[in-house]
């Protein structure tokens, strides 16, 4: 029997292969907002605008930074070069340097979270590693995400995406990049028992991700804040709801906090492979639709504020910031308001937003990067 | 000639293919948006701040352990800092208290940009009064050291 040459027998088992890559398609899948919206969009107003003087070094758009407030200080904490920088918001002025070098290299999606005043969560993304250390920047417990587990959840703690703190563990979301749509039994999140050290998975996706797949980047962005002892809540761009679930990362429930402005967000279809090897299609099927970006819970006046974002229609040289609208929701599933940010929407920086005094701040771009400014929003 | 010579001359010749038409894009690229080179300008790095961050931190360390010979009282060697979101950050990278330090241009209207999917790489190119005559696109698909070859190039010619 004649047989082919091997390599004419690898490049046509190779060709096969690519054609079996090229069928891998998705079919589009649309989510429609069919939920009662909010019918007010002038009670959230912006009342204050702070500034804060950074310096020369500190970077001008923080990645990882929180507010602190506490005995009628209000901090700021940027963590940069290793370094967490705590400000005086209200004086303006710097008042201690701890230094983090203990805790390795904290690149890019690295973060922290203040337990309390002595103790600090840190997390590392390059290395995968959960710390507390305290104010003097001495690590006194950690421990590594398993690979296996990294496979499925990989974590970042920015401002938008913060690592939430309890009395017990902590909590970080995160996925991968995705290739395809996400079963609903696969988590999001995992929290670290740092008492018993373990590190336990849970939480999911709301169901759209099982349903379509949306870019497996921008879309697939966990945004999560803490709201008592007991409860968190995520919200996920492409779902008009919001998620509640306990400490365990066990489901409780859902409330509809839906944008007026948002008719549907459309699953991407085509093929995966080229999707994904083309930056620029990535990123424009992300602005060119509408999507849910950071949430928060202000407990003193009980309410939750969710950044609700507005198709981009932009050329290269401008910046890729969409514009967006605040959706104010209390407790009890009520919307009281979606206001439509209209003043400096294209400079104001939504993944560097906090839960601050009645409302909420958010970055403002400034001019001077030796600045950090931020406006202030409550409800009046 | 055996099968493998013939597949080895075929990858070769499709790689001379892609160099090629990288110049000749970017030279009509550069001419059509009026970019000049002063005739001195021998080896230039387009370095954009915002794209492959291994592929541009890769470039940024070959140019800490030069910046002495991008350093601003010598036209030979000039850096193009394209796609730049923050100056401060771009002096920090770079370790300078001033890019005055440097012999650079800031191009914050994106002239030097590419307009294609390499608009995220570090570009580095030779030239020869004032006309490019050679560019490396350092992307993760070329395995090649672009600066390496190119500079050390640059610094040989001189010592001939």
């Amino acid at each position: 029997m004649n047989r082919l040459h091997p390599i004419i027998n690898s490049i046509i088992v190779s060709l096969i292969v690519c054609s079996l890559c090229q069928c891998s398609e998705n079919n589009a899948y649309s989510v429609q907002n069919v939920g009662v919206t909010s019918s007010d969009s002038l009670k959230l107003q912006c009342v204050d605008t702070i500034t804060l003087n950074i310096g020369n070094r500190i970077r001008p758009i923080p990645s990882s930074s929180q507010i602190i407030e506490a005995d009628s200080i209000v901090k700021y904490v940027i963590m940069d070069e290793n370094m967490l920088n705590v400000f005086d918001l209200s004086n303006d002025s710097l008042i201690a340097n701890i230094d983090l070098k203990e805790c390795g290299g904290l690149s890019d999606y690295s973060g922290f979270t203040f337990l309390n005043k002595d103790t600090i969560f840190a997390y590392s993304y390059y290395s995968k590693s959960c710390m507390l250390t305290d104010t003097n920047g001495k690590v006194l417990n950690s421990q590594v995400i398993p690979k296996e587990l990294i496979k499925t959840v990989s974590p970042e703690a920015l401002s938008c995406t913060p690592a939430l703190t309890f009395c017990d563990r902590v909590i970080l979301s995160g996925k991968p990049i995705s290739h395809s749509s996400v079963s609903k039994d696969e988590p999001i999140s995992l929290y670290w028992d740092y008492k018993n050290h373990s590190i336990i998975p849970g939480a999911a996706y709301s169901d759209e991700y099982s349903k379509g797949y949306f870019g497996g980047i921008y879309f697939n962005t966990i945004y999560q804040c803490k709201v008592d002892s007991n409860l968190i809540t995520y919200s996920f761009p492409v779902s008009n709801h919001i998620y509640r679930y306990n400490t365990n990362l066990e489901f409780v429930d859902s409330i509809y906090m839906g944008s007026r402005y948002t008719k549907s967000i459309v699953s991407k279809n085509g093929v995966v492979k080229d999707f994904l090897s083309d930056k620029d299609e990535r990123l424009n099927y992300y602005l060119e639709q509408d999507s849910y970006g950071p949430i928060f819970y202000n407990d003193k006046v009980n309410l939750y504020y969710r950044i609700a974002e507005h198709p981009l229609i932009t050329t290269d040289a401008e910046k890729q910031r969409k514009p967006f609208s605040i959706i104010a929701m209390n407790d009890d599933g009520h919307l009281i308001t979606e206001t439509p940010v209209l003043n400096n929407d294209r400079t104001l920086i939504t993944a560097n937003a906090h839960s601050y005094k009645d409302g909420i701040i958010i970055q403002l771009e400034s001019e001077d990067e030796n600045l950090i400014k931020f406006v202030y929003y409550k409800i009046l | 000639m055996n099968f493998y010579h013939i597949i080895l001359l075929i990858f070769i010749l499709c790689g001379c293919g892609s160099s090629n038409k990288d110049l000749d894009y970017i030279q009509t690229l550069y001419s059509d948006r009026n970019i000049v080179f002063d005739d001195e300008t021998e080896f230039c790095i387009v370095l954009p701040e915002v794209g492959c961050s291994g592929c541009i931190s890769g470039i940024l360390y070959d140019v800490l352990d030069n910046k002495a010979s991008f350093s601003n009282n010598q036209k030979k060697n000039l850096i193009v800092f394209t796609a730049v979101n923050s100056k401060k950050m771009l002096r920090r990278n770079i370790q300078v208290d001033s890019l005055d330090e440097l012999n650079c241009i800031v191009d914050t209207e994106n002239r030097f940009l590419l307009d294609t999917k390499d608009k995220i790489y570090p570009i580095i190119m030779t030239l020869d009064n004032g006309r490019i005559t050679n560019v490396m696109i350092q992307s993760p698909d070329n395995p090649e050291d672009a600066f390496a070859i190119l500079f050390d190039d640059d610094e040989k010619s001189d010592s001939i």
